[in-house]
């Protein structure tokens, strides 16, 4: 279920609180949203230099090994 | 045999999964100093196994297993570093709690922090990076039943930390949430 249709079943939805449908939709959404910010932040960061520089050195040690 | 070493594609999708292997890294460490160390380790161990990755298949999914057993074998008896909560974290995003209807982000950081490991790891899996359930119950070694069971006792902990009874405790939802830009994830707790 795509966060749209989480957004608009609630929105079309029984509005009584005790609904526990409501409120499990509303909390999923929430709770998802929440979680996704906050990896969001290193996700979406550049890659360290760290990694790069292992990769390059790995495959530059494999190559001369080959040859 | 197919020489990954010897592949631009293997080394380059190393290097796309390296965002998420962090993100992982950081739901079992709460350290982002100490995941950066685990995904070192990690793209060691990759390298050193490379041979073991069928192209084609789920690297994402063996890079996870890698880096799971890495740290519960080696990083976890080392004990564990502070939870993290707030230092790394300049957020740009302000999810602020009541009018924005979403949950405070600085609560809920504080919140998964107090989750257990295993149903931290399983949240980032299921939640953000994008693996099935049965693709994190592979990493984890488990049932399907069983990672299910764990996300849903995370939301009933999560819940209670951060104290919500019932649908007025989360306020109108938007649909305004620009930052959430990530298309083609499932929703967390979708079954």
């Amino acid at each position: 279920m795509s966060e749209r249709d989480i957004n608009m079943n609630f929105n079309a939805g029984n509005s009584s609180p005790e609904h526990n449908g409501e409120l499990d939709a509303k909390l999923q959404g929430a709770l998802g949203r929440a979680l996704k910010a906050h990896y969001d932040d290193i996700i979406s960061a550049p890659i360290p230099d760290r990694f790069l520089v292992l990769l390059a050195e790995l495959e530059a040690k494999e190559t001369r090994d080959d040859r | 045999m197919t020489d990954n070493r010897a592949s631009n594609e293997f080394r380059e999708k190393l290097i796309s999964e390296i965002p998420n292997l962090r993100a992982f890294g950081m739901s079992l460490s709460g350290s982002l100093h100490q995941a950066d160390d685990l995904v070192q380790d990690t793209l060691l161990k990759a390298w050193g196994h490379a041979d073991s990755f069928t192209p084609g298949t789920n690297m994402r999914a063996w890079l996870f297993t890698i880096l799971r057993n890495t740290y519960y074998s080696l990083y976890r008896r080392r004990g564990r570093e502070v939870q993290d909560t707030e230092g790394v974290y300049a957020s740009k995003v302000a999810v602020s709690g009541g009018q924005e209807g979403a949950i405070d982000l600085a609560d809920f950081r504080i919140a998964l922090a107090k989750l257990p490991e295993e149903q931290r790891e399983v949240l980032i899996m299921v939640g953000a990076t994008g693996l099935s359930y049965q693709e994190a119950a592979d990493i984890c070694g488990v049932a399907v039943g069983t990672i299910k069971s764990r996300v849903n006792r995370a939301r009933t902990k999560l819940s209670e930390l951060l104290g919500i009874n019932g649908a007025e405790d989360i306020g109108p939802d938007r649909t305004v949430l620009a930052v959430f830009q990530q298309s083609g994830q499932s929703s967390l707790f979708t079954s």
